[in-house]
């Protein structure tokens, strides 16, 4: 029948506030960080999910037991859900790579060429990058997929991991995954259906704004 | 310069709760659609907005109403950002059509070019061009100051889905792969030469978890 897969962006790192590419670095959460991931914690608080896994990097696993500990269930870590290998841009900011590497204006913070036009030097390929991503989950889906029951999986992962599924269930080109935006502790939908993929929610972060969280 | 667009989805509608379908077809609200409708409201009242429009269709004109129009600004009523046209298909129960129409219903979004539309309907190229006109002279319309704007467009599911499809680059036979829910809101960020979605489908004014009494 019908699988929910809720896709999770982890919540604000380190290096997310000093500006660095992360990649496979094994950053943590800031202080902000843990509370945006309490917040959503809050808001799944009477979801059921029939499964978890997340990410082997620290700012995913942290997340994750923030979100999901209290339901006592098991976070299964899997490190092929983690970010993509920036290689020699890790730990270096925008800035920095544009002046180390001699980019010119084809190179934008938003990552637009990334994949296209511009090949991080050490780093992963998108598309080896999305086969390994797209494999894993439909090795998990279909392992869910039990007939005439619903099933709710949850995937606390990154950035870059999200926009290559959403990608996918959309059949759009994975060179403008760049163009979706994701927020720390981006809540993401997707339902797996006998014969349709239906996106049904993309970076919802209504568990941090100000209209929900008033006293 | 930038400008970011909210599209929201409006109400739920009397054929909405009866499973209709319904395109041009001017139903209203029902209480429920009333009720979402002011959710969103509340959520909303604190965004400040420099113009709002929406499709002249009652349900999204009373979407409109209720969630901006205590705040003084004029709602611009825009035939142009209607549903799309139907035609013969219009107030048939969805489920119906899709079994009585199997091929036909297939084929007008697998085709989008449309020889095979809703008889005396719209093709989804025909839609796509109306409302990507629509946007597009209100994107334009908002852009001579130089300013950073917020705009706000009440107006349909098939309609939002358009405009998602065409700023991430999806191709219009792959349009119904993303679900709009009542009420729902959606964000696309324009800048000069780049469009980033920032939001698809967010509904939780609808949710519970977030009233805390």
């Amino acid at each position: 029948m019908t699988i929910k897969l809720f896709l999770i962006r982890h919540a604000e790192s380190i290096d997310n506030i000093q500006g660095r590419f992360s990649g496979l670095r094994n950053v943590e959460l800031t202080d902000k960080g843990v509370e945006q991931a309490e917040k959503l914690s809050f808001r799944l608080k009477h979801k059921t999910m029939d499964t978890v896994y997340c990410s082997d990097l620290k700012r995913a696993k942290q997340t994750a037991e923030i979100v999901f500990a209290k339901k006592g269930i098991e976070i299964k870590t899997n490190s092929k859900f983690r970010e993509l290998d920036l290689g020699a841009w890790e730990g270096h900011t925008y800035e920095e790579v544009k002046a180390k590497f001699g980019y010119g204006d084809e190179f934008n913070p938003w990552m637009g060429n990334v994949g296209s036009k511009i090949i991080i030097p050490q780093g992963e390929k998108i598309k080896s990058f999305n086969d390994k991503v797209m494999n894993e989950l439909s090795i998990i889906l279909e392992q869910y997929r039990v007939k005439d029951e619903d099933k709710n999986i949850a995937i606390v992962c990154h950035g870059v991991v999200i926009r290559a599924i959403l990608s996918n269930a959309l059949k759009m080109d994975l060179n403008n995954m760049w163009y979706i935006e994701q927020d720390s502790t981006a809540l993401n939908i997707i339902s797996y259906l006998n014969n349709a993929i239906i996106v049904n929610l993309i970076n919802d972060t209504a568990h941090l704004e100000e209209w929900c969280n008033m006293d | 310069m930038s400008i970011k667009l909210i599209l929201i989805r409006h109400g739920e509608s009397e054929d909405n709760a009866q499973k209709r379908i319904s395109g041009f077809s001017d139903v209203n609200l029902t209480e429920k659609g009333i009720w979402q409708a002011k959710r969103l409201a509340y959520r909303l009242r604190n965004l400040p907005v420099d113009a709002v429009y929406c499709s002249d269709l009652k349900r999204a004109m009373h979407t409109a109403n209720i969630v901006f129009g205590d705040r003084g600004i004029e709602l611009f009523k825009k035939p142009n950002l209607r549903e799309v046209n139907f035609g013969d298909w219009e107030r048939k129960i969805m489920e119906e059509i899709k079994l009585l129409e199997k091929e036909k219903f297939t084929s007008w979004f697998i085709n989008p070019e449309g020889e095979s539309t809703p008889p005396q309907g719209e093709s989804l190229a025909a839609f796509n061009h109306r409302i990507m006109t629509g946007v597009n002279t209100i994107l334009q319309n908002n852009n001579h100051d130089g300013k950073d704007k917020t705009i706000a467009i009440v107006c349909h599911g098939g309609a939002i889905r358009i405009v998602l499809c065409n700023a991430l680059k999806i191709e219009l036979k792959n349009v119904w792969h993303m679900k709009q829910k009542s009420t729902a809101l959606n964000i696309i960020e324009y800048y000069e030469s780049e469009v980033f979605v920032s939001l698809v489908n967010d509904a939780s004014h609808l949710e519970n978890w977030w009233e805390k009494n």
